[in-house]
C-alpha cells in the first residue's frame, strides 16, 4: 500500500479527469475529418464505380474499411472516456429486453445472418440504461465476431440470480482464447487475435470492464481455445 | 436577388465537408427544397434577419426549417438558437441540431433553449444520409407550424 498525501490525491484525480477530457476532445475532433473521408469514399464509390476497373474498386475498398476501424476505434474511446467523467443515473433496467434489443440491432447491421441466438429470461437490475446497452453491445458483438466462422454460430445469453446479486453470462460456440492470456483480455487496446480475421479495437472489452465497476459489478471470462468463450459480469442488485 | 429568395432550409455548418455530404443526402432522397448553406452563427443571423451581407433578402420570408451545427467560429449554434427561440417572429421555426457532440450537457442546453431536434452526425456515410433524409421528410412534408 502505498501513502498518498490529500494533495498527491488531488492531483492525480485531476490528472486523470484532464486525460479523459483530452482523450474525448482528440476523438471528438477526429470524428468530422473521418466521416469525411468515409462519405467522400462513398460518394466516389456511387457516382464513378463503373469506371473503376477491379483494382481501383479493390483500393476504395481498403480506404473505406480502414476509416470504418478509424470510426469504431473513435466511438470506443469516446465512451471509454466519458465513462470516467458522466454522471451515473440509476434506473430499473430490463436486461432481456435490453439485451434482446442490442441483439437485433447488431444482427441487422451485418452480423453472421445464420447465427443462432438463444436468451433466456434475465433478470433486471438498476443502473444507468445507456452504459448498460453498450456493456451488451460490446459482448454481443465480440461473441458474434469470435463464432463468425463457424458453420453455424451460436450465442447463449443466460443469467442466474445470487445473493445479492445477478450474473450474466454470454456464451459464443466461437475460435476460444487461451486462458493464459485471460489477465490481459479487459486491458486497454489488448488484443488477442489478429485483426485481418478479427477485426477490432482493443477498447471494447476495456469498457465492459469499466462499466461493471462504475455498476459495483465485476467481469471475467471462461474459455478454451478452439472451443469458444464464456463471458460474464455480475452486477449488485442493490442499486449502486 | 433570386438565389436569396424562397428559401426553405437553411443549413448553418462551418464544416465545408459535411456541409456538402448533408446537400448530397438532401438530393439524394429526392428532397428538392431550396436550401441555403451559411458557415457561421453571425452569418445565420444576418440572413434571418436580412442584415449585413443578406441586406438585400426580404427577411419576412423565413426559412421552414434550420438544420444547426453547434461548434462553429464567431456566433456558435447555442447562441444561435438562443436568439431565435426567444424572438416572437422566428421562435416557431424548426430548428434541428445538427453536431458531432453527444454530450449531455449539450442536449440539456439544447433542449432547455428550445430545440426541436436533436441529432448526433452520424459517421458512416449511409447513416448521416438516412438521418438527413428522415429529418427532411419530417420536418418538411409531415410537420405542420403555426
Amino acid at each position: 500500500m502505498i501513502n498518498v498525501s490529500d494533495d498527491q490525491h488531488a492531483e492525480i484525480e485531476a490528472l486523470g479527469t484532464e486525460l479523459e477530457s483530452i482523450c474525448y476532445s482528440v476523438s471528438h475532433d477526429l470524428r468530422a475529418p473521418v466521416r469525411a473521408v468515409i462519405g467522400f469514399a462513398r460518394a466516389l464509390e456511387e457516382d464513378h464505380a463503373s469506371r473503376l476497373d477491379a483494382e481501383g474498386r479493390r483500393l476504395l475498398q481498403v480506404v473505406l474499411s480502414e476509416a470504418g476501424r478509424v470510426n469504431r476505434l473513435i466511438e470506443d474511446l469516446v465512451i471509454f472516456s466519458r465513462l470516467g467523467r458522466q454522471p451515473m443515473e440509476s434506473v430499473p433496467v430490463d436486461m432481456a429486453a435490453l439485451a434482446r434489443s442490442v441483439a437485433s440491432e447488431l444482427l441487422e447491421s451485418g452480423g453472421p445472418q445464420h447465427a443462432i441466438l438463444s436468451i433466456a429470461d434475465l433478470p433486471g437490475v438498476s443502473g444507468d440504461r445507456a452504459l448498460l446497452r453498450a456493456l451488451w453491445g460490446h459482448l454481443i458483438s465480440n461473441a458474434a465476431k469470435f463464432a463468425s466462422q463457424r458453420a453455424i454460430p451460436r450465442l447463449e445469453i443466460r443469467a442466474a440470480a445470487e445473493a445479492g446479486r445477478v450474473v450474466y453470462h454470454v456464451r459464443d460456440n466461437g475460435i476460444g482464447f487461451d486462458m493464459a492470456y485471460a489477465d490481459k483480455l479487459f486491458g486497454l487496446f489488448q488484443r488477442l487475435h489478429n485483426d485481418a480475421a478479427y477485426p477490432g479495437t482493443g477498447v471494447g472489452l476495456a469498457n465492459v470492464k469499466r462499466i461493471a465497476h462504475r455498476h459495483g459489478g465485476t467481469v471475467w471470462a471462461d474459455a478454451r481455445l478452439g472451443e469458444g468463450a464464456t463471458f460474464s459480469f455480475a452486477l449488485p442488485t442493490e442499486a449502486h | 436577388m433570386d438565389e436569396l429568395s424562397g428559401i426553405e432550409v437553411l443549413l448553418v455548418e462551418d464544416n465545408d465537408h459535411d456541409a456538402e455530404l448533408t446537400m448530397r443526402a438532401f438530393k439524394k432522397c429526392n428532397l428538392l427544397y431550396k436550401l441555403y448553406w451559411v458557415k457561421d452563427g453571425a452569418e445565420a443571423l444576418d440572413f434571418i434577419a436580412g442584415s449585413g451581407a443578406f441586406e438585400a433578402r426580404d427577411s419576412r420570408e423565413l426559412p421552414r426549417l434550420i438544420l444547426l451545427d453547434l461548434k462553429m467560429p464567431r456566433l456558435n449554434g447555442v447562441d444561435v438558437l438562443r436568439s431565435l427561440k426567444a424572438d416572437e417572429r422566428t421562435h416557431a421555426i424548426p430548428i434541428v441540431v445538427m453536431t458531432s457532440s453527444s454530450e449531455p450537457r449539450d442536449l440539456d442546453e439544447c433542449y432547455n433553449l428550445g430545440v426541436n431536434g436533436y441529432v448526433a452526425k452520424p459517421i458512416e456515410y449511409t447513416s448521416l444520409t438516412e438521418a438527413v433524409a428522415r429529418i427532411g421528410m419530417f420536418w418538411l412534408l409531415v410537420n405542420r407550424v403555426p
